[in-house]
């Protein structure tokens, strides 16, 4: 009789923490995604100390200078300068801490009220499903960026008001694929079950339906932190995402899609910022949904 | 038969479901009691209306169904009476009930000693440490070897028949004084379910609890059951201790399963059937609702529905061809 696995054995937190490790250590793209994700944050948090120059320091005599690798580059000004003369390696590392901020706040923001409307909806349906989802629909009507720009028009510009803009137009995406995987959840057999041994519904949500949805609503996040990033460059490029001189990836990018035919490196990096930074949060995401699943081998 | 001893009494209870057409009744007039230690098997087709019969005690009825009337007294409470709270505390506490697909009747993302926690914790008021105690104490009555590790898997690692022990070792958590076990036995092969069955008759022995039986094999009947309500579009149409039921069935439809189950020694026999389906609740017979396939079918029966009498035995019979004298139920 092999049916126990022995490795299941001993589930107490610390150990917990380092069997969590090991399988990371076992997931090549989780590692990658683990250094990326760290790097960034450790740039985001160590940016006065690692960036070369002032982000917004201006220098006439260096303008839309070009990497150093690249014939005319000047070897001081690693990813090159900008039209006013901006060290655009250090104006990446700064736009790290505001889009890192933006990007995964709001996420999360959009994610919490879509996993409650969600559960609560495909759970209690009836009424309840019928009155929010009909909300969400009409969220949906409403085109977000038309949504976006109304709100930071009147509430003005900032970082908090991104975050909450961002976070209140998102969460439709979640409410329903939320409450797509609850209504399928639901009739699973275990939940009848916890009904016969008198679960409460509420412990029944809290239990039983929130870590079977965990997995989906996982993959969506890190994809939309993505998403998140981007839809902040593009209200930057509207002139309503962040104000100069605070520094986003977003804001760097609209700024140079000005001169993406002559200097391709003011769009360029950090777009690759972006991306890189996406890839990490995708493949960590991956993993963890991975280890989530009990039925995965660790 | 004192009247102390019944756990379970149902009176005349109609179960029905809204539709669009209207009203559409699965359970009708059905009653029957369950004494203390007892195995009451219900029998019937699918679509009979034993599992929604196992439902309405269990309180599980969604909308957009509801219990229009009818009593179900567990020990004199009046279950139709009480409030969510009220029904809550009973579940598995009082009544536990398991399920067909033991394959997924378990959370896959918790490991199973949780899971039998989660009941005990629930009704018991005990920590962690006291749950595990019992948790382990009962997966080594419901046959379980190493019973320590199995605490710790996840129910992916463990096979059907382990899967359907666990379920009854959680169903058995709180002594529960009655079980409904809704075709415990159909999703798991042959030799698991003889090994189930043994294990849910010792388990009743040890504790005296009343167990609902509600299965189609006849098999699983035979082995088990005291007594046998069959049920047939929403009735009971029979209703005897096991002997009675399988040495003298007086409804046709009886006849009819106990004709279709293969038997040992008439080999290279056609298995007979019973022609027909059973009718859908919204498109019920004029007359005896088994008129359109029974084979002795009279003009009575297509006009008018025969009521439960009860015989001299204390069996009762759902046909107008029963034509011994006896009180009328219902």
């Amino acid at each position: 009789m092999t049916l126990i696995r022995s490795k299941t054995e001993t589930p107490n937190t610390q150990k917990l923490s380092i069997s969590l490790l090991k399988s990371l250590l076992k997931s090549k793209t989780g590692i990658v995604g683990f250094i990326i994700l760290v790097a960034v944050v450790v740039v985001a948090i160590f940016a006065p100390i690692l960036a070369p120059y002032d982000p917004t320091l201006i220098n006439p005599t260096k303008m839309l200078k070009p990497p150093s690798w690249i014939e005319g580059g000047d070897p001081s000004h690693l990813f090159g300068t900008d039209n006013l003369g901006r060290d655009i390696l250090s104006r990446i590392i700064y736009g790290s801490r505001v889009s890192l901020l933006v990007g995964i706040s709001a996420v999360v923001l959009a994610g919490i009220i879509g996993m409650l409307v969600g559960l609560v909806a495909g759970f209690y349906g009836g009424w309840v499903d019928m009155i929010l989802m009909r909300l969400v629909d009409s969220f949906l009507a409403i085109p977000n960026i038309l949504f976006a720009l109304v709100f930071l028009a009147v509430f003005g510009p900032s970082v908090p008001t991104l975050i909450i803009v961002i976070g209140v137009t998102n969460w439709v995406a979640y409410a329903r694929i939320v409450r797509g995987e609850t209504l399928s959840v639901k009739e699973r057999e275990f939940v009848k079950a916890a009904r016969t041994i008198g679960v409460k519904n509420s412990l029944i949500i809290v239990r039983h339906i929130l870590p079977n949805v965990m997995s989906s609503f996982i993959v969506i996040s890190t994809l939309s932190v993505a998403s998140t990033i981007i839809l902040e460059a593009s209200l930057s490029f509207l002139g309503l995402g962040i104000q100069p001189p605070t520094v986003s990836w977003g804001g760097i990018l609209s700024d140079g899609r000005d001169y993406l035919a002559t200097s391709w490196w003011l769009a360029t990096l950090p777009g690759l910022a972006i991306t890189v930074t996406v890839l990490g949060i995708i493949f960590l995401g991956d993993w963890l949904r991975d280890v989530l699943d009990p039925r995965t081998e660790r | 038969m004192s009247e102390s001893n019944v756990v379970l009494n149902v009176q005349q209870l109609h179960t029905s479901f809204k539709t669009n057409s209207g009203y559409v009744q699965s359970v009708k007039d059905v009653s029957f009691q369950v004494q203390k230690g007892e195995t009451l098997a219900i029998v019937g087709e699918s679509g009979s209306g034993k599992s929604v019969t196992a439902l309405s005690i269990m309180g599980l009825i969604e909308k957009p169904g509801v219990i229009e009337k009818g009593k179900i007294e567990l020990e004199q409470v009046d279950l139709t009476k009480i409030n969510d709270k009220e029904y809550r505390k009973l579940r598995g506490n009082d009544i536990a009930m398991i399920f067909q697909e033991p394959l997924t009747s378990l959370n896959p993302l918790f490991t199973i000693g949780n899971q039998i926690a989660e009941a005990i914790k629930l009704h018991q008021g005990l920590d962690t440490k006291q749950a595990k105690v019992n948790v382990i104490e009962l997966l080594k009555r419901v046959g379980i070897p190493r019973a320590e590790k199995v605490y710790y898997s996840y129910p992916h690692t463990l096979s059907g028949g382990m899967r359907q022990r666990v379920m009854i070792a959680m169903a058995l958590s709180c002594k529960p004084k009655l079980l409904i076990a809704d075709e415990p036995t159909t999703a798991l092969d042959v030799t698991i379910q003889a090994q189930i069955l043994e294990l849910m008759k010792k388990l009743k022995d040890e504790n005296n609890t009343a167990i609902i039986l509600i299965t189609h094999d006849l098999g699983v009947v035979a082995e088990m059951a005291d007594s046998v309500a069959v049920m047939y579009a929403g009735q009971i149409v029979e209703f005897a201790d096991v002997f009675t039921i399988f040495a003298d069935p007086k409804h046709p439809y009886t006849q009819g399963l106990l004709n279709s189950t293969p038997k040992f020694y008439e080999k290279n026999e056609v298995l007979q059937s019973i022609k027909g389906t059973v009718p859908t609740s919204n498109s019920m017979p004029i007359g005896c609702r088994f008129n359109p396939r029974c084979p002795y079918v009279t003009q009575k029966c297509l006009n008018e529905n025969p009521s439960l009498k009860k015989l001299d035995s204390g069996r009762q019979v759902r046909c107008w061809l029963v034509e011994e004298e006896g009180e009328t139920l219902v």
